[in-house]
């Protein structure tokens, strides 16, 4: 029997449908009958489909037709069904399907916090600020649907933007900003004049930096909100007109006198997605006084707001530490733009890259405790000051050798003679890790990359460099040291090697990237230590020629300590680190640029590379690695920018300060968290302090769906709902709330909180997870956010930012699985890779997508270990 | 030197081939410790009208790594499971040892573990990007005529790319089931063809016996990290041969085509550049016809200092100047690092 397609596009929807296409066919080849259940499956429509066929009386098209038809349509029923079910109903039914239509992109962007309660709007800052939102909306929060229409109408949808800002924070600068005054000086200085277009005419919501800035903003010990520096910088800075393009802003800004002033102006420059710039530059600042002893002092703002164009990506790396003192932090910005007058561009990226692959290094060591105390600032201080501005690669080699032996010093390296395995072991572990085996297996991935680019170790260029230095006072060089380099930098292969002419003129490399590489592949070592073994002097100037390998080597062990799970690139790729280009396109300097991916997916390239500065590496790398994961399904909406941020938190916080104790309290939390939230079927006062404990972390509707389980009896759907990070959040406020509850968990709970191991603080930095974009910062921590929606320009990267369940989770389940803390540094960047694989998501948002597939990975390990436990009694 | 975990399966089951049939009988399981690369060469012999010439014996050939003889450990014809090569030239079926361990797996005895020597392993890499929405359903026709006229000796599994890598079906000899896999793929996204190709070389890595990868595709790449000259490398580290059949026209796209046709003849493999159904139907039966026409060899090379590409060069004895027959095989590969 032949069988042929006619129709393709018939069949293409025929297989795309589901239809088992594949069964049929089998069926006609083998001559036996086919059948298939062509039953319509029913799909429940959210009100019914009469009212989405409101605006059709002929009843033509059924309401699937009309959502094809009409994107209006189609995201009005999205957006209610984000909404909290009772407000939903309401406004469903008083306000004409016609106005709801017309306001659906409002509704969808800013809906989700709409909430009715007895009758009344529930509006941020509750009681105090209800007249002052009435005057603004223009309706009685006694009349919720004519106060919600009105919100959305009111300029285009700003205010109801504004309404979503505020009501999604908690605490003192919540109280702060929604004081009635307050609130409506700030909201006239957002809407200014021109309120056209709306918030929400954008694909993705525009306001993304006023939700940075009012989750970030934070308050002195006064009350008042903090501000770097002191209000004279801003003041300046706003009046300059390189900066500050609103005319009003610079006039007024030199008769400000509060804070507030500065704050109401930020308010203003936080409607646009650019040409805001000093919002972004009060935002980093701010973050980085955030855990800082003591503030930065304002010369140390007004050096970094007038460098922050450069410098900008570096903040984070500052922000890190808090240790750092306003010395180090200036000296590093006048190191950094030193680098920059370096004409020569070789040296100049050599000399970059060395610098950042140490401060890199400093960075991981500071993260992870290895550097301590005034160790973090003295060490930052030298590392710049010894790399300072060399006239020549020589120099540079011998700088960045000093500056390595100070990283050495203060991290107990010293006396080592191996000083690539002491770098490699701090990266791989801590000092005196209690579990050899693990740091032996995390010691082999980092030298498995290493091995893998082919880069020559610190330790053979520092000994080859003491061997020429010898040689100048009659000293011996080891040649089979030399040969073994040699053959080294004999693997190092030219991306044009095998390609055809035409390829290698479509070849565009960054204009240094390429000679970087160039210039390594093409020493001769032996022969150029045989040559010039006679003249100690030529023999020094040989140190030359290693510079551009220690850069490499320094980088390279940054790039093998974030490589992600799962990671192909820096093992197929040898050249990878090397084409790290610190230059950039012609025309531009990226040396202190954020990481970019480029040279993705074209033929004649070498394959992607990273370009710009290292400060984003994790997560570029991350970027450049995340299409190697092989998802279980396909999908790929949610996949771009939630899934490099998923895969930093299995590379960048590690476990080795982790003690078992903490991990169990972690853990107990969680299980307290669902046995508070299964006492709360029956107990009514439980049930209202789990109620409000989710209100605070938790957006109304989902609070309603979790009530609306509860009242129903139905755990299990409320269990499903509620987030790790939700559950450890309820354990910890429902148990201060009422500390009468009883159970033998709550008792370990309390108990273990009288331990000063498990303060909050110590907690936030061990289950935390980095986010850079939203703090400016890669240190770890715990913020309790409510998970944010998708922005513009991070798409789903801040939501994945608030989603902090990862650690919390495995930790959770490493407890149940009796794991040692350290032992998670191998099965956590695993179980990570398992989850992100498992992603099935239907939309951006859907990160319930990501808590299943967690969930599933998680399950499936428990029930692993108790499949393989023998049984109880057996022999 | 260090043992690479890659090849840990494959040795351990050439060492099983090599081993005298005794050592099964042993109480105590055997460890062996390795520190060599085997080669696993695959090659076509055609005549001067281009028709397979089959038949050929391990005697009749000469193999050369950099002009230094090698000595050939195992030799199979077509879809015949591999035989052990005696020290006179002579065949002998492999027997396994009782080994343990991950490389032990599906070793049970010497007819299960001929088995899984006998046949083709065949990885079809389909492209499901953008690309391919148009001519979509007849690439999909012309893969699924490909999996069921495979020798039954023969396994197959299916892999779809875009921006990611799907395994709609693992390696398996059941046809439908491929087929299954094969039409549940869906179209859309970028393509990230040399980042999907490295996975499958990767998975392909893993079991041992003969492998071949197919590539369908249109090209070109758009979304891939790793070049293709990276993972062609992969591929001749591995000896497996990359089919590719491209669905565009061979002067659409030169860059694409240029690397199509290197890829593939660096690792002995052959391009087709097939824009219509029953062009890429010829181009499935060609392969088809080369697999079950080839020849496989395995060997251990000989001390070679070169570290950087060892060319490899196979001759017939009846005509060692190549002029009466056509031998095509990888050129050569480069040996690992460490080995």
């Amino acid at each position: 029997m032949v069988l042929e397609t006619v129709n393709p596009t018939k069949a293409f929807i025929t297989v795309d449908s589901g239809f088992p296409l594949a069964d049929l066919e089998q069926a006609l080849r083998t001559n036996r009958p086919f059948s298939f259940d062509m039953t319509p499956t029913k799909i429940p429509i959210l009100y019914g489909p009469e009212y989405w066929m409101l605006d059709d009386p002929k009843k033509e098209k059924s309401p699937i037709q009309t959502f094809l038809s009409d994107p209006a349509m189609c995201r009005l029923y999205l957006s209610l069904a984000k909404l909290e079910k009772n407000t939903a109903e309401l406004i469903r039914k008083d306000i004409e399907f016609e106005k709801l239509r017309a306001f659906s992109h409002v509704i969808d962007f800013y809906g989700a916090m709409f909430h009715v309660e007895n009758g009344r709007v529930m509006v941020p800052g509750g009681a105090r600020t209800q007249s002052k939102w009435e005057n603004l909306v223009g309706a009685s929060v006694a009349k919720p649907s004519e106060f919600f229409l009105k919100l959305m109408a009111v300029d285009d949808g700003w205010l109801a933007c504004y309404y979503d800002a505020l009501y999604r924070i908690e605490g003192p600068v919540k109280d702060y900003l929604t004081e009635p005054q307050r609130m409506e000086r700030f909201y006239e200085a957002l809407r200014g004049k021109i309120t056209s277009p709306g918030p929400a005419r954008p694909v993705f919501r525009a306001n993304t930096d006023m939700l940075i800035f009012t989750h970030r903003l934070r308050l002195d010990a006064d009350g008042r909100p903090h501000v770097p520096g002191t209000l004279a910088v801003w003041k300046t800075l706003f009046a300059d007109k390189k900066v500050v393009d609103d005319k009003r802003l610079r006039k007024a800004a030199p008769s400000w006198q509060e804070p507030d002033d500065l704050i109401a102006a930020l308010f203003a420059l936080s409607r646009s997605y650019i040409e805001n710039l000093p919002l972004r530059m009060f935002v980093a600042t701010s973050e980085m006084n955030r855990l800082r002893a003591r503030p930065l002092e304002p010369a140390t703002v007004e050096v970094l707001l007038e460098d922050y164009q450069t410098l900008r990506s570096q903040y984070s790396l500052l922000a890190e530490a808090p240790e750092l003192s306003d010395e180090a932090i200036r000296q590093f910005v006048v190191a950094a733009l030193e680098t920059q007058r370096i004409r020569n561009e070789n040296l100049r990226a050599d000399t970059v890259g060395s610098l950042q692959g140490l401060l890199g290094l400093w960075q991981i060591y500071t993260r992870h405790g290895i550097l301590s105390g005034t160790e973090v600032d003295s060490t930052f201080r030298k590392i710049v000051e010894t790399i300072g501005k060399p006239d020549n690669h020589a120099q540079l080699f011998a700088n960045a050798r000093n500056a390595t032996t100070a990283l050495l010093e203060a991290t107990g390296g010293a006396d080592g003679n191996d000083p690539q395995k002491h770098l490699v072991s701090m990266l791989a572990g801590v000092r005196d890790a209690n579990d050899p085996a693990i740091l032996a297996q995390q010691t082999r991935a980092i030298n498995t990359i290493v091995d893998a680019q082919n880069l020559l170790t610190v330790t053979e260029l520092f000994t080859l460099d003491d061997q020429l230095k010898g040689a100048a006072s009659g000293g011996q060089i080891d040649t089979t040291l030399v040969n073994r380099l040699t053959a080294r930098i004999g693997r190092i292969q030219s991306a044009r090697a095998s390609l055809s002419t035409e390829e290698k003129n479509a070849l565009s490399f960054g204009r240094n990237a390429e000679e970087h590489v160039e210039r390594e592949r093409k020493v001769r070592l032996r022969a150029e230590v045989d040559k010039n073994a006679s003249s100690p002097e030529k023999l020094m100037e040989l140190r030359e020629v290693l510079a551009p390998h220690l850069r490499d080597a320094l980088v390279g062990l940054i790039y093998a300590h974030y490589a992600p799970p799962g990671g192909q690139i820096l093992l197929t790729n040898s050249q990878f680190v090397r084409y790290h280009d610190f230059s950039g396109m012609p025309g531009s300097d990226f040396s202190w640029a954020p990481t970019e991916v480029v040279g993705v997916g074209w033929s004649a390239t070498s394959g992607g590379r990273l370009m710009g500065s290292l400060s984003e590496l994790p997560y570029a790398l991350a970027q450049a690695e995340q299409n190697f994961l092989v998802p279980e399904k396909e999908q790929a909406l949610i996949w771009g920018d939630l899934v490099p941020q998923v895969i930093l938190t299995a590379t960048v916080p590690r476990w080795w300060n982790v003690n078992p104790t903490q991990l169990h309290y972690v853990a107990l939390l969680q299980r307290a968290g669902k046995s508070l939230l299964a006492e709360s079927v029956v107990d009514l006062e439980v049930r209202k302090l789990v109620m409000a404990s989710l209100g605070r972390w938790s957006n109304p509707h989902r609070v309603s769906e979790v009530r609306n389980a509860i009242e129903h009896h139905d755990l299990d759907f409320a269990m499903e709902q509620l987030m790790p990070s939700e559950l450890f959040r309820i354990g910890l406020d429902v148990l201060a709330a009422n500390k009468a509850l009883r159970s033998p968990i709550y008792s370990e709970i309390r108990s273990l909180q009288e331990n000063a191991e498990v303060k909050m603080e110590t907690i936030s930095d061990l289950f935390g997870s980095p986010k850079p974009a939203l703090t400016h910062s890669y240190r770890p921590e715990l913020l309790g956010l409510r998970t944010m929606p998708t922005l513009m320009g991070y798409s789903s990267r801040l939501m994945a930012e608030t989603w902090e369940s990862g650690a919390l989770y495995w930790a959770e389940v490493s407890d149940r699985l009796r794991m040692k803390p350290e032992e998670l540094n191998i099965a956590v960047p695993e179980w990570t890779r398992e989850t992100v694989e498992g992603i099935f998501a239907t939309h951006l948002e859907d990160w319930p997508a990501l808590l299943r597939s967690m969930r599933r990975v998680g399950e499936d390990k428990v029930n692993r270990r108790a499949e393989n436990a023998p049984m109880a009694g057996a022999q | 030197m260090k043992t690479n975990r890659k090849l840990l399966l494959g040795l351990l089951l050439t060492l099983a081939m090599v081993l005298p049939q005794g050592a099964a009988a042993q109480e105590t399981d055997p460890v062996f410790r390795v520190d060599t690369n085997l080669v696993v060469l695959t090659f076509t012999v055609t005549d001067g009208k281009g028709r397979y010439v089959n038949g050929l014996k391990p005697t009749d050939f000469r193999i050369l790594e950099d002009g230094i003889i090698q000595k050939i450990a195992t030799f199979s014809e077509g879809n015949l499971p591999a035989m052990r090569v005696k020290p006179d030239g002579g065949l002998e079926p492999i027997v396994p040892v009782r080994a343990t361990g991950p490389a032990a797996g599906g070793m049970g005895t010497a007819e299960s573990f001929a088995d899984t020597l006998a046949g083709t392993n065949v990885f079809v890499l389909f492209d499901t990007s953008n690309y391919m929405y148009r001519g979509f359903v007849y690439a999909s026709d012309a893969v699924a005529d490909f999996v069921r006229g495979l020798d039954d000796a023969d396994s197959v599994a299916i892999y779809t790319f875009s921006r990611n890598l799907s395994r709609a079906t693992n390696l398996t000899r059941n046809r439908n089931d491929a087929i299954k896999g094969l039409r549940s793929a869906v179209v859309g996204d970028d393509a990230a063809l040399y980042n999907a190709l490295l996975l499958t070389l990767r998975d392909a890595a893993k079991v041992p016996g003969r492998k071949v990868v197919i590539v369908f595709s249109n090209g070109p790449d758009s979304a891939s990290m790793v070049a293709p000259d990276d993972v062609r490398r992969v591929a001749e580290e591995e000896g497996i041969p990359l089919y590719v059949i491209s669905t565009a026209e061979a002067n659409q796209d030169r860059i694409s085509t240029n690397v199509f046709r290197r890829i593939a003849e660096r690792t002995g493999g052959q391009a087709y550049f097939a824009r219509s159904w029953q062009k890429q139907v010829e181009a499935f039966e060609a392969i088809r016809e080369d697999l079950g026409n080839s020849y496989t060899i395995t060997y251990y090379p000989q001390l070679n200092p070169n570290m950087e590409f060892r060319e490899i060069t196979v001759e017939l004895s009846p005509d060692p100047q190549g002029k009466k027959y056509k031998i095509r095989a990888r050129p050569g590969y480069k040996p690992r690092s460490g080995s």
